[in-house]
Order: structure tokens, then sequence, then C-alpha cells
């Protein structure tokens, strides 16, 4: 069994100068899957016969000469809130209708087949997006490779863990209040939040309609750049999407922050529970962006409480929006975090949600404005490494709530990477969030990648599976 | 602290929204409103939002486009 890249670029290079075949790849990570989905709660559908035939597909094409780009044979896997033609969607629950999006492609799934990508099979969320795991519900656990007493993070759990885990290589999650970036930082991967509307979103399962957005996961902030240039563009089937054109996110990616303007956001992100190696790395990783050749100077998000106020009230009414029908003829079929969530909906009025809206945008002018002074921001994803089940369960996800800082960026609709920047005490993964203004991905990729350049932070592998494949 | 006021209040509107909910998460969600209910009043009292319009856009002429 050939030794799996440790990202797309290196596996892309792999397969071109013929070191390895797609199928080669993919019959690793089916192994390694065989090895660690049932421990690590990764999968809810596994696709080894289709991803097998594209393998060898990709593989013909390739020595035909047909290069669809890098990800070209190279396997995905993707979060089931999202359409594949395999098999149906659940939505990690008991309510979807198998109906929904049955022998369809969502349009990114779509656009990954297009490109050449392996797609290995559907991965565990949070019930539609939301709901925590509920064990009387019979759907995976998923934990976390790091620690398996602790959460992967949500509710993109499985694309996190499986990348981290090398099952894929790459992972199409989504994120409404973090849930692309709190899986990438507890797993120790990159994750992006692409700028709303950038990547169409029909096809998914919504939670928030103004809140949602599709993005990738994967190793890399280069490996994530790759994955943008093919999901990223306008779909007339998503009413939110967009029509601005799509630039080259991988050659924007110099290596050098020569010239950059990087605000560093300390005032709303150091509560005093912050894991004490949080600050240690953020200012070390702040001295790296320094040491590339970015200015540096300290910046406050404007309106940070009242955004994210305004956030999970409008996630919560759009949520019950969609929900409510169901709640009420089948209020014991949802997991109890998914009760808890959506109903939190019927408790917010009109006028509540209108307001809501209204500083959303009072908050996205003054970040208009803070953006004419820094090219980006950076601050911590989180101040905690991933939580044990226990914790959670035992202090809900309020213990969590004040130390992860990802939903701000939901409620403005810019873009925002995450990337591994360290570890805590007890080794477990902390994360750098780069946030840019709307439609410059370009940006904060290059930011990561030339910080992914100069550090190894990314490509650490979880002990357990590096004393397992050892062995 | 929840009051018994708010407790009425999230009784009734769980009611008015048709959520069968339990006693355990009745009061679950009567805390988190009491809790929540600051945090609301503060969006209020967003000076620039006083002559803003919301982030939400009426179109009288929408797309309609099936995926998949």
């Amino acid at each position: 069994m050939i030794e799996i890249p440790p990202t797309v670029q290196d596996a892309a290079a792999a397969l071109r100068a013929g070191a390895l075949t797609s199928v080669d790849l993919t019959r690793a990570v089916l192994a390694r899957a065989d090895e660690f989905d049932a421990r690590l709660g990764t999968y809810l559908a596994r696709f080894d016969g289709e991803a097998l035939a594209t393998a060898e597909r990709s593989d013909a094409e390739l020595r035909g000469g047909l290069d669809r780009g890098p990800l070209h044979g190279i396997p995905v896997g993707v979060k089931d809130i999202l359409a594949a033609s395999e098999g149906p969607t659940t939505a990690q629950s008991l309510i979807l209708d198998p109906d929904w999006g049955a022998a369809k492609d969502a349009p990114i799934v779509k656009r990954l087949r297009a490109a050449g990508a392996v797609i290995t099979g559907k991965v565990t969320t949070m019930e539609f997006a939301i709901g925590m795991p509920d064990r009387t519900k019979p759907f995976p656990m998923p934990r976390n490779p790091w620690n398996l007493e602790t959460w992967p993070g949500g509710s993109s759990s499985g694309t996190g863990n499986g990348i981290a885990a090398g099952m894929f290589l790459a992972g199409i999650g989504t994120d409404t209040g973090g849930s692309i970036r709190i899986p990438a930082a507890f797993c120790g991967v990159s994750g992006l939040m692409p700028t709303f509307g950038r990547v169409p979103k029909s096809g998914c399962t919504p939670l928030g309609y103004s809140l949602d957005h599709v993005g990738p996961l994967a190793h890399s902030a280069w490996d994530c750049a790759a994955m943008l240039q093919v999901l990223a563009g306008y779909d007339p089937s998503d009413p939110d999407c967009i029509d601005v054109p799509v630039p080259d996110y991988v050659s924007a990616l110099t290596g050098s922050l020569a010239g950059l303007r990087i605000g560093v956001e300390r005032a709303h992100h150091f509560p005093q529970d912050s894991d004490p190696a949080a600050r240690e790395r953020f200012d070390a990783a702040v001295a790296v962006l320094e040491e590339l050749g970015a200015m540096v100077v300290d910046v406050q998000l404007p309106y940070f409480a009242e955004t994210n106020t305004a956030m999970m009230l409008t996630m919560a009414a759009e949520a019950l929006a969609y929900h409510r029908q169901d709640m009420r003829s089948r209020w014991n079929d949802y997991a109890a975090g998914t009760r808890q969530w959506v109903a939190m909906g019927a408790l917010v009025s009109g006028a509540d949600y209108v307001q809501a809206q209204r500083v959303r945008r009072a908050a996205q002018g003054d970040l208009q404005r803070l953006f004419h002074g820094v090219d980006a921001i950076v601050m911590p994803t989180a101040v905690c490494g991933a939580l044990t089940y226990a914790e959670l369960e035992d202090a809900g996800m309020s213990k969590l709530m004040g130390r992860m800082f990802t939903s701000y960026w939901d409620a403005v609709g810019n873009p925002a990477l995450v990337v591994p920047m360290g570890f805590t005490a007890d080794e477990l993964p902390l994360s750098l969030q780069i946030a840019g203004r709307p439609f410059d991905e370009a940006t904060i990729l290059r930011v990561g990648d030339a910080f992914q350049r100069t550090t190894d932070w990314h490509l650490r592998t979880p002990p357990l599976v590096r004393q397992t494949v050892a062995v | 602290m929840s009051t018994p006021e708010d407790k009425t209040i999230v009784q009734l509107m769980l009611a008015r929204a048709g959520l069968p909910v339990s006693e355990l998460e009745l009061d679950k969600l009567t805390s988190a409103y009491s809790q929540q209910q600051p945090g609301i009043e503060s969006l209020y009292k967003v000076a620039a939002t006083r002559y803003e319009a919301p982030c939400l856009q009426f179109t009288p002429t929408p797309t309609f486009a099936d995926w998949g």
C-alpha cells in the first residue's frame, strides 16, 4: 500500500510524475477508512465502488493527456447535507425525506466531478448542521483523531476528522456560524469559508438562508485554493449566488507578504478562560507573518458582541422557518440538540429579526472602513482545543461558545480561512483565523499559504494515525 | 436568572409555534431566552442602525432555476 501524500498539492504532483496512480491513492484512503472509520465516525455512506471507477477513469484520462487540474484523481469527502447522486442525503437526521436530492448532484458536486475529483462518500455532520450528535439516534458519534474522547468540532465533523486521518485528501463542508472552521481548527487542518454567495449553496439543506456558506477543508491553504478554484462561480439555481469573476487563486499564492497590512484582533478574543497556549501560539503566528514581510497593526472589530447576537438570532429564526412543520409533527425524531437550537427561533420576534439585519449592515459598513487600512485581519479561531464529549454534555455548547470566534464573519459575509498554528499542552490543535474583504479570498489564501511555507503545523499527523500506520 | 414572566412568555411563544417541548426543554429554553434578552435589547441600541436599512433585499424580478 502506498504512503498517502500529505496534501492535494503533493498528490497532484505525484500523479503527474507517475509516482502513484489515482487507483493506488484511492485504495490507500479506503484502507485508511477501513482502519479508522469505526473509531472516528467519519462516514455515513461510502462510495467505494464508484470511487475506484472514477479513479480508473482519472488514471486513463491523465495517461491520455487530459488533465482536469489539481483535483484530478484526488479523493474528496462530501458533507452529508449536500446532494450527491450516488445515494440519498440524510443530513444525519431521521427527518429528511430520502427523495430530497435523490440521484442528483448539488452544483458544487457537479463541479468536483468535472474537475476529476474522486468522491469517496458522504461524511458526518451535526443534524441539519446544527444538532450535536445524539447517542439515541442511529448515526455515528464523530471523534477527534487527536484524542478520541474529544469532539472533532462541527458541523463539518466528518470532513475535518476524515482529512486528519487520511481518509480523503480534501473535503466539502458548510459554515453558518463556524462549521467549516471549527472542525478544521479542532482537527488540525485548514478550512476556508468563502465570501457569502461566492460558492452556490443549492443542493444543500439550509440552516440559515442568509448565513450558509459552502467551502473546502484540506490540509493546506494551497489545497483550499485549488478546491475553491473549482467550487467558486455563479449558479442561477442559488438565489444568493453572486456573479463575480473568479480569479486564479493558486497563481496568487506568491509566498510573499511584503507590503501586506495585517490587522491583529486581540481585544475580543482572549477571555479569562483561554488556554494559555492560545495566546502564546497566536503571538508566535503573528511574529511569523511579520517576518514574512507583513506590517501588523492592532485593530478592533466593530459591533463584535452585537453582530454575534444578530447572527445567532438570525440563524434560529431562519432555521425554524425551515423546520417548524416537521418539528410540530416529529419533535422527538429530531436530536435533542437540534430541538434546543432551532426552537430558539420561536423566541425571536419579526422586529428582532429585522433589527438584526440592520445591525449586520451597520457592522458591514464599519468593517468596510476598517479594511481601508488593512488587507487582512487575524485572530485565533478558538482559544481552546477540542472539548471532550463529557464536557460538552455537562455544560453544553455554552462552554465552547465564549471561546470560539467564527460567527462574526458569517454575519458580515466576509471570507475567513483557518490554518493550524500549534498545540495546547494537551496536544490538541490550535488554529489561526485570517479574514479578508468580500471576494478577496486570494489575499487570505496568500497569507495562509505563506505561513505554511514557513511552518509545518498543517502537516502534523495525529498520534493515533501515525502509530497505527507505522505498525 | 429567569423570571416566572419569562417562562410564561416562552411557553406562549413555543405554543404559538406549535413545538411540543418537554418540561426540561422548556426550562432550558426559558433560561436561554432570559440570557438572550440583554443581547437583543443591545441590538436596538446600536445608534448606527437608527436610519439604516436591513440587509434584506426584495426584488420584484427573481430568477428561478433548478439545481441537479
